[in-house]
């Protein structure tokens, strides 16, 4: 069995790797991709047609719905994602507000800095899409890392489920 | 002395029209935040980019006949995502009833309706953001307190 790759101080297993992020495609279906989200939430495999319907649905929206991702390249998984969507509004003269989702980066892989560099590049594509402001709802633990990223607390969040 | 005609506890609740333009509708947003002047072109045009989304983007509002004018508003949009099997979740936002118009229960009928919007576009869960001290009426509602809001403002 491989030994898990040992990350530290930006390094994976001692060698410097890019971990670049990139927009989601198509073929991180096969890049473990909703295996990574199941570190999140209950998330069941999707099959290749499942995903590429949805991938479909969320491509159709452009900019206004954007899923990063980092692959690393010597596993060829997908190691860290997070998205945004634009809402557009009437209010504040037509404004629009981003909105961060489902960030989620591999236990394996913590200790790079994937999460905070997968909010900044969210946060400045919401910025160069005009939004006005990008909110993210987060667990109070996660305060102290979401303040890292220059957020500040700013309501509840509210749920009902079906 | 006219009587003032007291408004009805049963409005009936529909779709954003391009006509809400000339109802006020702009001016409601504005007790909620800051809402500047919309020309009825700009207006046009963001009914244009919200009305693609179809179901996936459902601005609602309370029309008072008597004055013809939008006394209150809601909208949910539905994100899709891939976790649970490919789910989808409603949000609620810019939920506001007129100063005048408080009391009869409008905001609460207007929430619950959003709510069944994103019942019936098989959402698994509808979520919003709230001031702490609306918490309660959204409890009302049916909602609970879940985690927090973060934001940054550019």
């Amino acid at each position: 069995m491989e030994p898990e790759p040992l990350v530290e101080n930006g390094k994976i297993n001692g060698q410097k790797t890019e971990l670049n992020i990139r927009q989601l495609e198509i073929s991180d279906h096969a890049k473990g991709f909703v295996e990574l989200l199941s570190q999140l939430s209950t998330c069941p495999s999707l099959s290749q047609s499942e995903f590429e319907a949805r991938f479909a649905d969320l491509a159709a929206l452009g900019d206004d719905h954007h899923i990063a991702v980092v692959e690393d390249p010597t596993l060829g998984r997908i190691v860290a994602t997070g998205s945004i969507f634009i809402e557009k509004k009437f209010l504040r003269g037509c404004s629009s507000v981003a909105h961060i989702e489902d960030v989620v980066v591999d236990k394996a892989t913590r200790g790079a800095h994937l999460g905070q560099r997968i909010i900044n590049y969210l946060v400045d594509h919401a910025k160069a899409a005009g939004c006005y402001k990008v909110i993210l709802d987060c667990t109070p633990e996660l305060r102290v890392f979401y303040e890292k990223c220059g957020f500040e607390e700013k309501n509840v969040q509210m749920a009902l489920y079906f | 002395m006219r009587s003032i005609p007291l408004i009805e506890g049963n409005l009936p609740i529909r779709p954003l029209e391009i006509s809400d333009h000339k109802k006020g509708f702009v001016e409601l947003l504005g007790q909620l935040t800051v809402c500047p002047q919309l020309t009825e072109s700009e207006f046009q045009v963001r009914f244009a980019e919200v009305a693609k989304l179809g179901e996936n983007h459902c601005i609602c509002v309370i029309e008072d006949p008597n004055t013809e004018r939008i006394i209150a508003t809601g909208s949910v949009f539905i994100e899709k995502k891939f976790i649970r099997g490919g789910s989808k979740v409603g949000h609620i936002e810019d939920v506001v009833v007129a100063k005048t118009a408080r009391g009869l229960c409008l905001g609460q009928r207007m929430v619950n309706h959003l709510v069944d919007h994103a019942k019936a576009t098989g959402c698994y869960k509808v979520v919003l953001a709230c001031a702490p001290e609306l918490r309660e009426f959204y409890e009302k509602c049916g909602f609970e307190d879940k985690n927090v809001q973060m934001s940054v403002y550019f």
